[in-house]
């Protein structure tokens, strides 16, 4: 397996947008779980998730980038729960697909918002395909109807997210706290 | 349930290699999700149990029932749907199984073991030290997020819905970026290179036990698939 040539200094930088990530999850999730609604967990936390993403792929900019921040954050997850690892790598595959394939990367605020708005609703339908496991035959074509409003409730709010990573992009280069290549 | 920080081996489960845990979780999990039968879900379940005894692995009492009510909410869901109580008891048992296998590997297994046992899949070496270094930093990343809300209302300050981005997150990205330059100042100031090979103090071998653990997690699960097809 071989990810691009990336320096200590950005495996760092991308392991600390992955803990904070970790922190933003660990408190939003076990809030949204007891309700049971398919895809709140993943609506409330798309937002904070693809905004610090977004931070992410802003300062680190080569392709594999949102694949290694999903594979730290999948790795993390490993021990959790193998499901919850394929889950999340699902969605970093399908975010880095868009970002390499669509954009050669992540130069342009475009690049980094449709890698991230793809990532966070990639990992939803791999849950959904898990879901449909404990599903009883009578409910799938109601249920299917609640993930797909699900799905573009993700999209909405991983969107914003990513928008308002951009302004904060912004605003911290302008601080002279973040330095971005050209 | 997040991994351990770092513990002592105290059973036989906590002293085996993380990937035999690994490996064997996801067997059970996925066998449990292709059988139907709840007399073949059984086996595992017991299996699952029994390792929980042998790790010494308890979960809290809130924690527990609220998984077993989950269960027990699908089961009856299905049950209502169907008005099959062997279907209910398969939906029921199932998700039982998949939660079961959570706590064995989070609540044995440290990060910095499970780092050391995927040092064997030859991984780049800088992911896994990113690993690490996402698993040390989560407290810290933690306290200070609450030291930026501590500070918020300190001015007085209620978080609006449409400000969210530049009251919580802007400081939060702020230090991210403060520590990751540090981290890595620190490191590249001790000569650390992760594209230079790497070898590591102590790696976790595997030894018999891990291959009688497998063999065990065979035997459970050819007893399940004997069941299933009898």
């Amino acid at each position: 397996m071989s990810l691009p040539k990336f320096s200590t200094r950005e495996y760092v930088f991308a392991a600390l947008v992955v803990a904070a990530q970790l922190v933003i999850s660990s408190i939003l999730i076990p809030i949204t779980l007891p309700l049971r609604i398919p895809g709140l967990a993943n609506t409330i936390n798309a937002p904070f998730s693809s905004c610090l993403l977004v931070i992410g792929l802003a300062r680190l900019r080569k392709p594999g980038s949102m694949l290694l921040m999903a594979l730290i954050y999948a790795l993390l997850c490993l021990l959790i729960s193998p499901v919850i690892f394929s889950f999340i790598l699902c969605g970093g595959l399908l975010g880095e697909a868009v970002g390499t394939f669509g954009f050669r990367g992540y130069r342009s605020p475009r690049a980094q918002i449709a890698s991230v708005v793809a990532h966070q609703m990639g990992m939803f339908p791999a849950a959904m395909l898990f879901s449909f496991l404990f599903t009883p035959a009578r409910f799938v074509k109601p249920v299917a109807w609640a993930w797909l409003v699900a799905e573009v409730a993700i999209a909405t709010t991983s969107l914003l997210g990513a928008l308002a990573g951009i302004r904060i992009v912004r605003e911290l280069v302008r601080a002279g706290k973040l330095r971005i290549e050209a | 349930m997040l991994p351990l920080s770092g513990s002592q081996p105290v059973t036989v489960i906590h002293r085996l290699h993380p990937l035999t845990k690994i490996g064997c979780a996801t067997a059970v999990t996925g066998l449990a999700l292709a059988l139907n039968r709840p007399m073949a879900l059984s086996p595992l379940l017991a299996g699952l149990l029994l390792v929980m005894l042998l790790g010494r692995i308890r979960l809290a009492s809130r924690l527990l029932l609220g998984l077993l009510a989950i269960c027990a909410l699908v089961a009856a869901g299905s049950l209502w749907a169907s008005g099959d109580p062997s279907e209910a008891a398969r939906y029921g048992l199932r998700l039982l199984i998949v939660a079961a296998t959570i706590p064995i590997s989070a609540s044995t297994t440290a990060a910095h073991d499970l780092v050391h046992g995927l040092a064997r899949l030859r991984l780049p070496q800088g992911l896994l030290m990113a690993v690490l270094v996402a698993w040390r930093f989560f407290p810290v990343i933690a306290d200070q997020l609450r030291r930026i809300s501590e500070a918020r209302l300190l001015r007085g300050g209620h978080c609006r819905f449409g400000a969210w981005h530049r009251q919580l997150m802007l400081p939060l990205a702020a230090i991210t970026i403060d520590h990751a330059d540090r981290v890595a100042l620190a490191l590249e100031g001790r000569g650390f290179d992760v594209n230079a090979k790497r070898t590591w103090y102590r790696p976790p071998t595997f030894h018999f036990r891990d291959v009688m653990s497998c063999v065990a997690t065979a035997a459970v699960l050819m007893a399940a698939v004997v069941l299933e097809w009898r």
